[in-house]
C-alpha cells in the first residue's frame, strides 16, 4: 500500500538571495557596486531628524514679538549647542539681565514675528548602517537609498505571516511558552523576537508600543490572526498586510510549540541579524561565516528571481521509510518525528474513520496517527 | 504531484461560519476560542482528518454550516429535486445517516428530493428524503414500503431501508400529509441509504 502526504519546504539552507539594506532619513550611501562586504563594513549613514522645538522669546524676553529679533545672539539658519547663548536682554542697574541659552543642539530655522516663537530645528543623530552580512553588493539605489547585497542565507518558511519586510536582531524567549505582555520589554526595540506557542494580541499591541520590528510564534489565535489579515482566513493570501509589525507563525491555530526543525536554525542565530518577510511568509537568516563568501562569489543572480519572494508549492509524495514528519492534527498536533512503519490494513478510529495509522518516533515517544494527519518536513 | 486535500477545500468561505450558529449543533461546545482554532486548523490542513468522536461532531457541525453558506446549487438542484453528495465526503464522514441528515438541516430541501454520490465516473442513487406535514399534534402516518409496515407519529424521524433503483411505497395518513396527500401510492428512489422520513415539520 502506498501512502501519500504533502511537503512543505520549512527550513531551506545556503540559499543565495539577495537582501535589500536601506538608509534612512536625509543620508547618504557610501559604498560601491561589486564591493565585497562584510557585517562590520559601513554602506552608509543614516540621518535620523530629531524633531523641533518652538520657544516662545517673546515671552521669556517680556518684550513684543516685533522686537524678539534684535535680541537674538544667533542668526536664523545658524547652528546652535545646548547651554550656548540663544538671547540677550540688558534691564536696568537693579535688575538682573535676561539671558536665554538653548536647549539643546540644534538649527534656528524660524521666527515668527507675529507669536515670537523661535523653531529650534534639532540636529539630526547620524546613523552609521552596517553591511550586517557577509556579501556582494550587486546594485545600489540612490534615489530609493537602498544597497542590494547578494548573499547567502537559510530561508525559515513560516505557514502564514503578516506585514512588510522588516530586519533585526533575532532574540529567543522561548520555544513553547505562552507569551503575554509582561514577558515584551522595551530592551527587545528594533529586536525580531522568538515569541514561544502562543502570542497574546495584548502581547502584540504591546510589541507594536515598544518598537519591536517583528514575532515568531509557533501558533496565534484565529481571532486575532483575522485582525491582523484583514478579517479572513484562507491559504494562500491574495493580498498582504501590516499592523506596524512583522510576523511569521510557524504551525497552524492555538497553542503549538515551534517545531524543532526551525528551533534549531533559530537558536544558531540567536543574536545575530535576521531579515523578516511577514506577508511572504519568510525569515532570511544570513550566514555569519565568512566561508560563506565562496558560494556567493560562484553564484549569479539576476535580479527579477528574487524581486518577488513566494513559497515553493506544497506537494504530495510518497511516505517511505525514515523521512522526517510534523503532524498536523490533534491530539498531537506539532510534533515531529520520523517515518517507522505503516499498518498493512486499515483501522478505524473512534470518529468512524476508515485509515492507515502510521508510527512515528519523535525525540521521547513513538506515536501512532493517520497518514493524513502528517506532512512531510525534509 | 499535486498536493492533498480535503472535503472543506469545496467550501471557499468556511472562515465566514458563524461560530455561534455552530455551537448551538454540538452537544458539548468547547470554548469559542478554541472552536475557531479549529476551524482555522481545517482550512490550514484540509486533509486532516478526525481521530475523535468530539472531532466528528466538530466536523459534521461545520459542514452543515458550510454547505448553508455554499452557492445551493453546487450540492442541491432545486429543479430536479436532487441532493449530490461528493464521493470523498462519504470516506470522510462514514455515518452515511448522519451525512444525509446533516444536508438536509443545512439545504431545507421542498418536498421528495433523491439523493445521489457524484463519482468520477458517474453517479450513484442512494436513497430519497421523504417530508412529512404534520396538522395535528396526534396525527399518524402509516407506510407501507416493499411490504414492510412502519408508523411515524409527529416530531419523528427514521430511515427505512430501500433496495437500489426505487421501491414501492402506500401510504395513509390522519392529520398528516404527503405530498398534500392523506393516502396514496408512489415510486421513490432507493440504495446503500435508504428513505429519509422526516414527520418533524407542521
Amino acid at each position: 500500500m502506498t501512502l501519500f502526504a504533502n511537503q512543505r519546504v520549512r527550513v531551506k539552507k545556503e540559499v543565495v538571495t539577495h537582501i535589500f539594506r536601506s538608509i534612512s532619513g536625509g543620508g547618504k550611501i557610501t559604498a560601491q557596486v561589486g564591493q565585497e562586504v562584510q557585517p562590520s563594513d559601513i554602506l552608509g549613514r543614516s540621518e535620523i531628524s530629531g524633531g523641533f522645538r518652538e520657544i516662545n522669546l517673546s515671552e521669556h524676553l517680556e518684550v513684543s514679538p516685533k522686537e524678539v529679533k534684535k535680541y537674538l545672539r544667533r542668526g536664523i539658519g545658524q547652528t546652535i549647542y545646548r547651554g550656548e547663548l540663544l538671547a540677550f536682554k540688558k534691564r536696568g542697574l537693579l535688575s538682573p539681565p535676561k539671558i536665554i541659552t538653548s536647549p539643546s543642539d540644534g538649527v534656528l530655522d524660524t521666527l515668527n514675528e507675529k507669536s515670537g516663537e523661535l523653531t529650534l530645528k534639532f540636529l539630526p543623530q547620524v546613523l552609521p548602517m552596517p553591511a550586517a552580512v557577509f556579501g556582494i553588493i550587486d546594485a545600489i539605489d540612490q534615489p530609493q537609498k537602498k544597497v542590494v547585497i547578494r548573499c547567502e542565507v537559510t530561508e525559515i518558511w513560516g505557514i502564514f505571516g503578516s506585514g512588510k519586510i522588516r530586519e533585526g536582531i533575532l532574540k529567543i524567549l522561548s520555544r513553547s511558552d505562552l507569551i503575554n505582555t509582561d514577558q515584551i520589554l522595551p530592551q527587545y526595540a528594533e529586536h525580531i523576537i522568538v515569541a514561544g506557542a502562543l502570542i497574546y494580541k495584548d502581547a502584540i499591541l504591546s510589541a507594536i508600543s515598544k518598537g519591536i520590528n517583528g514575532i515568531i510564534t509557533g501558533g496565534i489565535n484565529a481571532k486575532d490572526y483575522r485582525a491582523m489579515a484583514g478579517g479572513r482566513i484562507s491559504f494562500p493570501r491574495k493580498m498582504g498586510s501590516d499592523i506596524g509589525i512583522g510576523a511569521l507563525v510557524m504551525e497552524g491555530f492555538g497553542s503549538l510549540p515551534i517545531g524543532w526543525d526551525i528551533f534549531e536554525a533559530l537558536k544558531r542565530h540567536s543574536g545575530r541579524f535576521a531579515i523578516l518577510n511577514g506577508n511572504s511568509g519568510l525569515l532570511s537568516l544570513p550566514s555569519f561565516e565568512g566561508s560563506s563568501m565562496d558560494q556567493v562569489r560562484r553564484v549569479h543572480l539576476p535580479f527579477e528571481s528574487t524581486m518577488v519572494v513566494s513559497q515553493e508549492e506544497v506537494q504530495s509524495r510518497e511516505l517511505t521509510k525514515g523521512v522526517q514528519l510534523r503532524v498536523i492534527a490533534p491530539p498531537f498536533m506539532g510534533e515531529q518525528g520520523n517515518l517507522l512503519t505503516w499498518d498493512k490494513t486499515p483501522s478505524v478510529l473512534p470518529s468512524g474513520v476508515r485509515t492507515y495509522l502510521i508510527n512515528i518516533k519523535t525525540k521521547t515517544r513513538v506515536i501512532r496517527v493517520p497518514y493524513s494527519n502528517v506532512e512531510v518536513i525534509a | 504531484m499535486p498536493k492533498l486535500t480535503g472535503v472543506f477545500s469545496e467550501f471557499l468561505d468556511l472562515d465566514q461560519v458563524a461560530l455561534d450558529e455552530l455551537s448551538k449543533t454540538l452537544k458539548h461546545p468547547p470554548d469559542q476560542i478554541v472552536l475557531e482554532n479549529f476551524l482555522a486548523n481545517r482550512i490550514l490542513y484540509p486533509q486532516a482528518v478526525p481521530g475523535s468522536q468530539e472531532d466528528i461532531e466538530i466536523d459534521l457541525g461545520l459542514l452543515q454550516q458550510a454547505l448553508k453558506l455554499s452557492p445551493k446549487k453546487k450540492f442541491y438542484d432545486e429543479k430536479s429535486k436532487k441532493i449530490y453528495i461528493p464521493e470523498n465526503f462519504l470516506a470522510r464522514f462514514p455515518d452515511l445517516k448522519r451525512l444525509a441528515f446533516v444536508y438536509i438541516e443545512s439545504l431545507s430541501p421542498q418536498g421528495i428530493v433523491e439523493f445521489l454520490v457524484v463519482k468520477s465516473l458517474g453517479r450513484e442513487e442512494i436513497g430519497s428524503f421523504i417530508p412529512l406535514k404534520f396538522e395535528e399534534q396526534k396525527g399518524k402516518v402509516d407506510l407501507e414500503i416493499e411490504g414492510t409496515k412502519v408508523s411515524l407519529s409527529a416530531g419523528t424521524l427514521i430511515l427505512v431501508p430501500c433496495p437500489p433503483t426505487h421501491c414501492h411505497i402506500k401510504f395513509k395518513a390522519k392529520g398528516a400529509k404527503l405530498q398534500g396527500k392523506s393516502e396514496g401510492v408512489f415510486e421513490a428512489v432507493g440504495g446503500r441509504l435508504g428513505l429519509l422520513i422526516d414527520g418533524r415539520k407542521k
